[in-house]
């Protein structure tokens, strides 16, 4: 699905110790369009006592999908620090596996505005969020 | 008559002696014991939330949490979706011990602003009720980091549901 070309890239700066807690995969990325569809499995260590995934870590994880939308279209030469980030919460989220996508609304020069979306293991859009970040150059690793 | 001053309310809005310090055991119950005897969830453990201070007259609370190396990203800070998770409970709770946790409060949106790099560390968030109607409330709050530095601010809209509508305990 995804160009190996392109996996070995994204895999070349791996997320560290907070994509391994999300179990953070890539499904599609589109680094033209700004896009990437991202999966997570979202266990109860993530849930509220509603048993429903808690609104912070949905938002964790739409912050990871939008992060890797603005990577791909940046072809990696940025440190995208996120300056803030708003999410809306439709639906209840529970315990799953968990897609989410995220788009480059706009990228300037140092910073890029981008927006995500997030869907619950049934498949229903539970939650979406903007964001807005800085571009700061990456130092060679 | 002219508008300043808060309005006169039967029930507290939140904003009631909002310089006031807070106080461990404000009202009739110590909110922090009966917290720390209930059966906390899966975010909540793995957060380490840990309450200091809750304060149900003036919907205030003061939460501790564990900033740990498991939520670092890249740059080998916290991540910022883990910071709006601590601020999210840490507003929640402000607003379900005004109702002597008898509510539950989705969240309905949720927006933080990240002030400074999170690096781990033991982390302290202070929620604030600003607004609390019959079936919506307001909320603010800060998250500060191990060196007592501002690290991201918050704001949410979160509905109220009354527990015994739920059908569970």
């Amino acid at each position: 699905m995804i160009d190996p070309a392109l996996q070995a890239r994204y895999d070349q700066w791996p997320e560290g110790p907070i994509g391994e807690l999300l179990s953070h995969r890539l499904v599609a990325l589109e680094p033209e369009r700004g896009f990437a569809r991202v999966a997570f499995d979202a266990v109860p260590d993530f849930c509220n006592p509603m048993g429903i995934v808690q609104g912070g870590f949905q938002t964790a994880m739409l912050d990871e999908a939008m992060t890797d939308a603005l990577l791909a279209r940046t072809d990696w030469k940025f440190y995208p620090p996120t300056l803030e980030i708003k999410a809306s919460f439709f639906e209840p989220c529970r315990p799953g596996v968990v897609h989410a996508e995220g788009l480059v609304l706009k990228l300037g020069k140092s910073i890029a505005f981008l927006e995500g979306r997030l869907y619950e293991p049934g498949g229903a859009l539970a939650a979406v969020a903007s964001a807005t970040t800085m571009l700061r150059p990456r130092t060679p690793a | 008559m002219n508008d300043a001053g808060p309005p006169a309310r039967p029930k507290p809005t939140g904003r009631e002696g909002a310089s006031e310090p807070l106080r461990r055991g404000e009202g009739p119950r110590d909110w922090v014991a009966v917290l720390k005897s209930r059966r906390h969830s899966g975010a909540t453990e793995l957060l380490g939330m840990e309450p200091l201070e809750l304060d149900s007259a003036h919907g205030r609370s003061r939460i501790a949490y564990e900033g740990g190396l498991r939520f670092t990203n890249r740059a080998g800070v916290v991540q910022g979706g883990i910071l709006a998770a601590m601020l999210d409970e840490a507003m929640a709770l402000a607003c379900v011990t005004m109702d002597e946790f008898r509510t539950v409060v989705p969240t309905l949106e949720l927006k933080v602003s990240f002030v400074a790099p999170a690096k781990p560390g033991r982390f302290v968030a202070e929620g604030q009720v600003v607004r609390k109607g019959r079936s919506v409330a307001f909320a603010e709050g800060r998250l500060f980091g191990a060196a007592g530095e501002l690290l991201a601010t918050a704001s949410t809209t979160m509905r109220i549901v009354a527990r015994e509508k739920l059908g569970k305990r």
